[in-house]
């Protein structure tokens, strides 16, 4: 008889809340104080990912080579101006999927530090800069990741919007690599094949 | 066959709640009521570290109050702006740090406790980071991750992200955690806090041993151990029913046991677990809480062998005795101290099983609510830590008493206790109505049949009840009349209170059918009524009510009163000055204003659908309360967690919390309104120095310098 309780547990049941992946959830946007910018761990300066590194005039050559892609279990290579979808994940985050092949480098875990930022310089992918392994590819020219999942939180920031995929990558003795392409994001359609 | 119909609407929302990622493992119990209470300190927050984010919060800090003296709510103002404080009462969920009390957490599912007994760590899954909990003071702190910043992120500070943390282990030295993060194996340094990932790969999960590069791991790793030397991580993957290990060094995994019948002992692929939980380790054996096999498993890590030492494969129960007639319910973790284990689950008992005694017995504790994460032993004192399941708080149990009190997270959210502003509880908050002197508030607590009274000046809370009462849940202030109405929508009824000696009476005859909100001239009670989707007329003298608006067909059409449609009235507010009734049609996602004299409804804000976008007409998500000031509109937007202000001019922008982010803060020192976060606001009033908001079971306090009012009212 607790008639009440219905319009709040219904707004449970639609919220969902506590789930993490709510498709309208973000992060909540706390920028560094001046305080927090020079501690050592908090700062910029501790936890800046490869992207921010990376300054092509300064860093050596490194002694590998990299092309950027997207596909699920296939490279799939894509080119300034094509479109980047958008995708649900299992648990209810969304991401765009993110390939890279590596040259010159063998099978073995790497650094690579992945960004989708709009064109109006607005970041719309979560950090990613993490140690993920490369397989060696079938023809032996190289490593490879496929299918690598970049989770955008909110996707009404990405969604129909023209954006930049940025990707480096450190090797094993330090060098960083970076490739880039311009994209335009939408929602995937329900018969998208990734590896097409 | 509406209360069957809601009993699967709860658990559904307990399922979304908690069982994100596994669909086959969370059973939660239904919360029981604590008896015990706890002091705490509320420090001051770290003036430049938003809650919930990597930080620390400053030791030395004093302490303050957010209930002092007769202004309560005046609280003060900092450099991050006007703060966002808890008045009275509790809430549950959120991700803020502090000390005791003050923390909030979402979704613990697993711990593990460093050598020394300094401190928990613990696993804040729905939530994404890892935080510290200091076992002396009970400060947490975050350690790693951003509050609902859902990614894997490596390196150093703010740039570390979790996606989804569950099973844990530190090692001997206390410096490193080992973590699994979905189908993820990443280490956590204590003192640098810097993450590295390991094995498998974010969003992939599968059932793949070999090296760094091809090895994959299921997406709900339950529980993690270390090797004393840290050679080897024992990973307890419930998705794939085996026990692996990470080779350190070599930065290979290996499956131990599994993949066999559910339930058969043996070696290797002999052996079958169903759903292996927690883990602990004792010396060469490993001891298992195979969950839904109900059985506690040792693992020779020497030989292989797995037994079952205790239950029996396929059967739940309680019963206690010798180890082989005994049976365990679900358990989801185990723990050991002194040669005993401790075994915790979804049914909230703590059974202790006794190995060399040959003996299960279940432990007299109470107040326990169930438990995803394994139960975890003080290596100092004869103390267990429990993360509760209902209650998100971390709780310590003494051995010796069976005494359990509250060490982080909220004491007791939901309840009905009446007293000191501390001590306060609530069941659930709809009306909200602050006197005009604001010195009370008055509370439609309908879970506790009651109205609630926030006495102000007093620090205290009181009830008024009827024994007809079932569901208060409108409010309306007739302070010239000195009367308080009241609605109850399970029964139909509308009464009134006597606000000089609190006495009771029926207004009307009843019949309603589920009023919610309540709107008050001056000479007539505006009803919205939810489940006729019509707003009614009652003349107060006679009790006579009339319809006054909506044709009773659910829709959103605007027009003349007998013809506008409505698909959900709920709140209901009175603009004297524009003559105009607004209210909040919470299933419409719009607001509709009702000009009074010429019998007019139109819609002034959302667009009809789910959506939060500011702007004219804007986006509205299941919204609620509304109340007018100056003008504007406030209006709880419940389902976004927010709080809105519609402007004619400029229509609707979010002044309080951030759509999309359900979390609530706890006591203390409150965080800026700027960062303010709410979960499922209600109901809202006006109060002299700011703005009450119902959160949970609690009522919040936002200044009004937050809003951008010309003046006061």
């Amino acid at each position: 008889m607790m008639n009440w309780i219905a319009p709040v547990l219904l707004s449970s049941l639609l919220l969902g809340f506590g789930c993490g992946g709510d498709s309208s959830s973000e992060a909540i946007d706390t920028p560094l104080s001046p305080e927090e910018s020079a501690d050592p761990v908090l700062g910029s300066e501790a936890s800046a990912g490869l992207i921010d590194e990376f300054d092509a005039a300064t860093i050596p050559d490194a002694p590998f080579d990299m092309i950027l892609g997207t596909g699920r279990e296939t490279y799939v290579p894509i080119v300034d101006g094509e479109t980047l979808f958008l995708e649900l994940g299992h648990q209810g985050l969304q991401h765009v999927l993110v390939s890279v092949r590596l040259f010159g480098l063998p099978q073995d875990r790497y650094f690579v530090d992945f960004q989708l930022v709009r064109n109006d310089g607005v970041t719309v992918s979560e950090p990613a800069y993490v140690r993920v392994p490369f397989n060696d590819m079938a023809d032996g020219s190289g490593a490879e990741l496929l299918g690598y999942t970049l989770v955008v939180a909110d996707p009404e920031l990405a969604v129909s919007h023209d954006a930049v995929l940025r990707v480096a990558v450190e090797g094993p003795e330090g060098g960083i690599v970076m490739d880039e392409r311009e994209v335009h994001v939408e929602w995937a359609p329900e018969d998208w094949n990734p590896d097409a | 066959m509406k209360t069957t119909q809601f009993t699967v609407i709860l658990i559904l929302s307990f399922f979304f709640s908690y069982g994100c990622s596994d669909s086959s493992s969370e059973n939660p119990q239904e919360a029981s009521p604590k008896t015990e209470t706890d002091t705490y300190t509320a420090s001051e927050p770290s003036p430049d570290i938003g809650s919930g984010d990597v930080g620390e919060l400053d030791a030395d800090a004093g302490t303050a109050d957010s209930a002092e003296g007769d202004e309560p709510d005046a609280t003060p103002n900092t450099p991050n702006g006007p703060m966002m404080t808890l008045l009275v009462g509790e809430t549950a969920r959120g991700f803020t740090d502090g000390v005791g009390r003050e923390a909030r957490f979402q979704g613990i599912t697993c711990m593990t406790i460093a050598p020394d007994g300094s401190a928990l760590y613990v696993s804040d899954t729905f939530n994404g980071i890892v935080r510290r909990v200091d076992t002396q003071t009970g400060e947490v702190v975050t350690i790693g991750g951003k509050a609902l910043s859902f990614s894997t992120s490596d390196g150093v500070g703010l740039s570390v992200r979790f996606t989804e943390p569950r099973g844990l282990g530190i090692t001997s030295d206390g410096g490193l955690l080992w973590i699994a993060d979905g189908p993820t194996l990443r280490t956590l340094d204590v003192s640098t806090g810097e993450a590295t990932t390991w094995a498998g790969l974010p969003g992939e999960p599968g059932f793949v041993d070999g090296d760094a590069v091809e090895a994959r791991l299921g997406f709900l790793i339950h529980d993690v151990d270390v090797s004393a030397d840290g050679s080897a991580v024992y990973l307890s993957d419930r998705s794939n029913d085996r026990i692996r290990v990470w080779d350190v060094a070599g930065e290979t995994l290996t499956t131990l046991a599994g993949g066999g019948p559910k339930g058969a002992d043996g070696v290797g692929s002999e052996v079958g677990f169903d759903g292996n939980g927690g883990v602990v380790r004792d010396g060469t054996q490993l001891y298992i809480a195979d969950t839904f096999s109900h059985t506690l498993r040792q693992l020779d890590l020497e030989s292989g062998e797995v037994v079952t030492v205790a239950g029996q494969a396929g059967q739940a129960g309680s019963s206690d005795g010798d180890l082989s007639a005994a049976r365990l319910d679900t358990p989801q973790g185990v723990t050991l101290k002194d040669g005993v284990l401790y075994a915790g689950g979804f049914d909230g008992q703590l059974r202790s099983v006794d190995i060399a005694g040959n003996e299960v017995s279940t432990l007299p504790v109470s107040g326990l609510t169930g438990t995803f994460s394994p139960p975890v032993a003080d290596p100092n004192e004869n103390r267990l830590y429990y993360a509760d399941l209902s209650t998100e708080a971390v709780l310590s149990i003494d051995l010796d008493t069976n005494a359990v009190t509250s060490l982080a997270g909220p004491v007791q959210p939901q309840g009905n206790i009446d007293g000191p502003f501390d001590d306060a509880r609530f069941g659930w908050i709809y009306g909200l109505e602050t006197s005009k002197d604001g010195e009370r508030i008055y509370v439609a607590d309908p879970a506790n049949q009651a109205v609630r009274v926030i006495d102000l000046a007093n620090e205290e809370v009181t009830s008024i009840t009827h024994p007809t009462w079932d569901a208060p849940v409108g409010l309306a202030l007739d302070e010239v009349g000195g009367r308080l109405f009241v609605c109850d929508t399970n029964t139909g009824q509308l009464w009134t209170v006597a606000l000089d000696d609190g006495t009771v009476s029926a207004l009307g005859k009843g019949g309603l059918d589920s009023p919610w909100g309540i709107a008050f001239t001056g000479d007539v009670l505006y009803v919205a009524e939810f489940g006729s989707l019509r707003i009614q007329s009652v003349d107060v003298a006679t009790g006579q009510a009339s319809f006054f608006a909506g044709t009773g067909l659910p829709g959103s059409a605007d027009g003349p009163v007998t013809d506008a449609s409505f698909q959900g009235p709920s709140g209901i507010a009175w603009d004297e000055t524009a003559g105009t009734l607004y209210v909040t049609d919470y299933t419409g996602h719009r607001i509709r204003a009702i000009n009074v004299a010429e019998g007019t409804v139109s819609t002034v804000a959302g667009d009809g659908v789910e959506g939060s976008a500011d702007g004219i007409p804007g986006g509205l998500y299941l919204p609620s309360g509304v109340i007018v000031r100056n003008g504007k509109l406030l209006i709880t937007d419940t389902g976004n967690h927010t709080v809105r202000l519609w402007d004619p001019e400029t229509g609707l922008s979010t002044v309080v919390g951030q759509a999309g982010i359900g979390a609530s803060i706890g006591p203390g020192a409150g965080v800026p309104v700027s960062e303010a976060t709410l979960t499922e606001p209600e109901a809202l009033t006006a109060g002299q120095t700011g703005l009450y908001i119902s959160v949970e079971y609690s009522v919040m306090h936002v200044p009004w310098e937050a809003f951008d009012f010309e003046e006061n009212p």
